[in-house]
Order: C-alpha cells, then sequence, then structure tokens
C-alpha cells in the first residue's frame, strides 16, 4: 500500500461496512479486509476492473456512478471511499452528495489542482500542467473535473459537509515543506479529505 | 421414439425412493430416474465438485470434454480441459432436469399402472427440480459442491441452490436470470403453451411421442421462444428485412430470412423434443418467484451463505440486466460476498450460450470459481 492507502487504512474502524466507489481492481479494499476485518464493496464500470476484483477475491458490482446510486439505501454503509474517482466523472456533485448519504462518512482522495508546479507551468509555459499526478495531454485525460483543494473547501462549506481531517500529500522535499508549514493548497499534489455529513458534536 | 434420442454419453441413474417423491404442487412420484453427465474426477478431499443446471431446451450433455468421437455439447466452449469449468480442475456434474425428455423422469416416463405419463405427469416447479439434483449427487455420492453454475431457467435453479441448501453449496454462478420471469417473458411462454395444447396432433397430450408427428404447435413455440432469445440489434444484422431468393408456393409462402430462420429451428426442434415436456419446464418456469413467501429479494436470499457471481448480458430482454443487478444489490445489502458484471453483447439472452472473441463469461467464471 502507498502512503495514501495506509492512511485511508487509518481511518477506517475495524469490522465497518466499506463502500469504494470506483473500486478500480479492488486491491485497497482487499488489504483493508486483511488489515481491518472490514466488510467490503467495490463498484467499478470496467470489465477488466471487475474481473481483477474476483480475482483478488472482493465483491463489487459494476455501477455506473454517474447515473447515482439509487439503488443503495441511505447509509447502508459506514464509510466511502471516493479516491481518484471524483474528477474522472461526469457529475462530481451527483456522485459526492450520493457517497455521503449511502455512507455516515466519506474518504475522498483528489489531485490538488493549485499544486505550486502546475500553478508555474501554467503561468510561466501557458500549457495545461503534466506532471506526475495528473500524467496526461488536455486531449487524452480522463480528469474532466479538476479542482483545488481551496475550491473543496469551499465547496464542503456551502454544503454543510464537515471536513473531519485533511491530509495533504506532495512528491518533493519542498511539497513536504509547504504541507508541514500548512499551505496544503500549494503544496499538496494531492489530498485525502475525511467527511462527514452529521452535524458537529454537540452542536 | 425419437424425440428421447440422447448422447451415448448420458447415462441414468436410478435413485432408490424410500418413500414416493414428494412433489411442491402436492403431486408424487413413485420412481425416479435421473440422467446425468460427468467430467473430470472427484479430488480425494471430494470438494471440487461442480453443478450445472442446463437451460429450458437443453439437456445432460453439456460437453464432450474434448473427445473428438464425442458430439459437442451445449455448453462445449465453456466446459472442458483448460476452459472456465475446467475438467481438468473440477469433478463437474450435469443432469437432465425433472420433467425433461432427455433422460430424467417426464411426461415422457411409464406411469405406473401401464402407458406414458404424458399429461398426467404432476405439475413441477424448480424447487422439484432442484431436490431432484440433490438427489442425484447423493446418488453419486456428492456430499458438497464448490460452485453451482446455470443461465436462465438453470440459472433460477442456481438461486434455489442457494438458498435450499446453503450448507451444500460454496460458489453460485447466475446467468442471465432473474428472482422471476418478467410479465412479457410469461405472455411469451403463455403463447408458446397456447400453440402447443392448441394443435391437433397434440389431443390434449395424448399423442404417441413414438410417431412422426409434425407438432406445429411445439414450432410456432420454439418460434416465439427465439425471439425472445435473440435481441433487436442482432435481428436486424443477422437478417435485416431481406426477402428468400426464389421462394415459390403462393401468396403466403416463406417470404423473409428471419421467417425461414425460425422455421428452420423450429422443424429442427420437434426432432429433438418431446411437447408436453415443454409445457411442464416452461409452465415451472413461469410459475417460479424467488420472493415467493418473503418481504423483497433480500429477505428470500438471506438463508443463503456461499459466494455469488453474477451475470447478465446488455442485450438480453428476456432477463434484462435489471432482473440480476437486483439479485446482486440485494445480497449486498445482506452482506454477501456477490460480483455483478453486466457484460456486453448484442447476441441478446443467447449470449450465454455463444463464444465470443476473449470470452468475458469464460473469464469472469474462470476467474470466480479459482478465487
Amino acid at each position: 500500500m502507498n502512503g495514501v492507502e495506509e492512511l485511508i487504512a487509518k481511518a477506517v474502524q475495524p469490522g465497518s461496512r466499506v463502500l469504494d466507489i470506483g473500486c478500480g481492481d479492488g486491491r485497497l479494499l482487499k488489504e483493508l479486509v486483511a488489515r481491518k476485518q472490514v466488510k467490503p464493496l467495490g463498484l467499478e464500470i470496467s470489465l477488466e476492473s471487475l474481473q481483477q476484483c474476483i480475482e483478488n477475491g472482493v465483491p463489487a458490482l459494476q455501477i455506473d456512478i454517474d447515473r447515482g446510486l439509487q439503488q443503495f439505501r441511505d447509509q447502508q454503509f459506514d464509510i466511502a471511499i471516493v479516491k481518484q474517482t471524483l474528477q474522472v466523472v461526469r457529475h462530481p456533485l451527483l456522485v459526492f452528495e450520493e457517497a455521503l448519504r449511502v455512507a455516515r462518512e466519506c474518504l475522498m482522495v483528489f489531485p490538488n489542482f493549485a499544486h505550486w508546479r502546475n500553478r508555474l507551468r501554467l503561468l510561466l509555459g501557458g500549457c495545461m500542467p503534466v506532471t506526475s499526478s495528473l500524467p496526461y495531454e488536455w486531449y487524452n485525460t480522463p480528469n474532466i473535473h479538476l479542482m483545488s483543494v481551496h475550491d473543496f473547501e469551499v465547496f464542503c462549506r456551502q454544503r454543510g459537509v464537515r471536513m473531519l481531517s485533511q491530509n495533504a500529500f506532495g512528491e518533493s522535499r519542498l511539497d513536504n515543506l509547504l504541507i508541514a508549514l500548512g499551505r496544503d493548497n500549494l503544496g499538496g499534489t494531492g489530498v485525502l479529505v475525511h467527511l462527514s455529513k452529521a452535524p458537529e458534536p454537540g452542536t | 421414439m425419437h424425440r428421447l434420442m440422447r448422447p451415448n454419453t448420458t447415462r441414468i441413474l436410478n435413485i432408490p425412493l424410500k418413500a414416493p417423491l414428494a412433489l411442491k404442487g402436492g403431486g408424487k412420484l413413485d420412481a425416479l430416474e435421473v440422467a446425468c453427465e460427468t467430467y473430470g474426477a472427484l479430488n480425494p478431499a471430494r470438494d471440487n465438485a461442480v453443478l450445472l443446471c442446463h437451460p429450458l431446451s437443453m439437456d445432460a450433455h453439456a460437453s464432450n470434454n474434448d473427445e473428438p468421437d464425442i458430439e459437442p455439447g451445449w455448453w462445449n466452449f465453456f466446459v472442458g480441459p483448460g476452459r472456465a469449468v475446467d475438467t481438468r480442475r473440477y469433478f463437474v456434474i450435469c443432469t437432465n432436469m425433472l420433467g425433461g425428455c432427455k433422460g430424467t423422469t417426464g411426461p415422457l416416463s411409464p406411469r405406473p399402472g401401464g402407458g406414458l405419463y404424458g399429461t398426467d405427469f404432476p405439475a413441477i416447479t424448480v424447487e422439484d427440480m432442484v431436490s431432484v439434483q440433490r438427489r442425484a449427487l447423493q446418488e453419486l455420492g456428492i456430499g458438497h459442491l464448490h460452485a453451482v453454475i446455470g443461465g436462465s431457467l438453470g440459472g433460477m435453479q442456481v438461486l434455489e441452490w442457494a438458498v435450499r441448501y446453503p450448507d451444500f453449496v460454496d460458489k453460485a454462478v447466475a446467468i442471465a436470470t432473474g428472482a422471476h420471469l418478467s410479465p412479457q417473458g410469461l405472455a411469451f411462454d403463455i403463447v408458446g403453451r397456447l400453440s402447443i395444447m392448441n394443435d391437433p396432433e397434440w389431443k390434449q397430450g395424448r399423442y404417441a411421442p413414438e410417431a412422426e408427428l409434425q407438432m406445429t404447435g411445439l414450432q410456432v413455440a420454439r418460434m416465439i421462444g427465439h425471439i425472445t432469445y435473440i435481441s433487436r440489434n442482432m435481428m436486424d444484422r443477422k437478417f435485416g428485412r431481406e426477402l428468400q431468393n426464389g421462394s415459390e408456393g403462393g401468396t403466403f409462402a416463406t417470404a423473409f430470412t428471419v421467417e425461414s430462420f425460425l422455421r428452420y429451428q423450429g422443424e429442427k426442434f420437434v426432432k429433438r423434443f418431446d411437447p408436453n415436456s415443454y409445457l411442464y419446464l416452461s409452465r415451472a418456469m413461469d410459475l417460479y418467484d424467488l420472493t415467493e413467501g418473503h418481504e423483497d429479494i433480500a429477505a428470500s436470499l438471506a438463508r443463503s451463505h456461499c459466494a455469488f457471481l453474477v451475470l447478465s448480458f446488455s442485450s438480453d430482454w428476456l432477463f434484462p440486466p435489471e432482473s440480476s443487478l437486483d439479485i446482486a444489490l440485494a445480497l449486498a445489502r445482506i452482506g454477501r460476498h456477490v460480483n455483478y458484471v453486466c457484460i456486453p453483447s448484442e447476441l441478446g439472452h443467447d449470449a450465454f450460450l455463444v463464444e465470443e472473441p476473449d470470452d468475458p463469461q469464460s473469464r469472469l467464471v474462470g476467474a470466480f470459481l479459482r478465487s
């Protein structure tokens, strides 16, 4: 598991019902079953990924998440994972709202478009950034809804969604220094946020 | 009795009955025979048995297991050495279903007191078919199944296996099926049965099965069946509105390519299938409802605890993908291990019987059985 997946594993309660929205080959869920004895379910669209889920022994359903998750009940899951998925879907707002409806909490991971290298590339080079966290050209990128950490914070605030934690991650020493200084939106190539729709305790 | 013909690879298990076999509909059977084929070998741990449940018009001959002298079976591309259901790895069993006409007790079987059952055969259900499969396995010394696999009516049997004998099955593969047939599906079946029953040759089911009969009623029933097995796009592609060349024989002679296809299928079918058997099996399929006596699908599946693989095909309109997805969602809701995939295909309901390039069904089922 990489660093982000370690952080996800830390945030997931043992034995909880976990929905991985856009679960890919299912390896993260497999790891969570091994470490946290979670009750997993993955959602995927690609047949190849769904075959890999089967090979990995991970239960997964072929669902087009862009059409919502109305097949699932409110809070059917304890926690939803939306990892490197929100920016590739056609209807991120719908996926966001549905994730927080079917689960009490949500872990979201997405690339930060406002990372300093992206900013420089756009400002000085005048080109769409192509980096290790955003490795595509404009014409072949699956990332059709890019946002910054800052955008996402505002977005959550406007929707009354509470951010329980925010973990930016970088690649270089400079990235990590900026993150350590609290400048997630500048130093983070990506971010993991832990969200809850429940009001803050005591309010 | 040409309709009874079955490959000589099929053997008949004589199932000893201590008491008459009680059927769900209230009927009883005094004797029970099950036509059966097996491929591969039971391992010393006796944990590699796989049961195949065939769809309505098929039989126990699922595969020739790559024996060149034997006719290929109806699931040859899917069952055999190195195939998805690998007969080098698994001990594979396929039985003709109860009420069938390929060797298992059904309307063509002798009735106590002489003659054949015909329409005096008691009403049967999917539940009864599964009970009989269970008995046949017992007879073969199989006490546990690694997997049970089936499509369409066979898929319904798979679901029934999972809920009725939950400790017997580790993995269930339900393909192109549903908890029940839709009203649209029922409608086609009903017309098919009416066609058989209105055929003067049918004679209330008291025809002589060994006679050379036209059985146009069964022919039309089979044609209706074929319409429901093929997708609209496939019909467009395969036949279009093409007219047959050189059709002669009056105003209403066979004109369209699709017409000659259907006629050919009908004529071929009556040579290998019994009309009464068709009536019993199609009615059993129509009446099956997994949710019977339960609040919803989830409640009806609560007794199961095996892992499930549910597969549908995008262009299947007899058991549309949603009917499979409903099962998968219900299983997920009650915390069962379930994988669901809708395989893109133009072939319609028949897709599970046809090998496609890089066959997705084979890849998915193969992976599921090994996982």
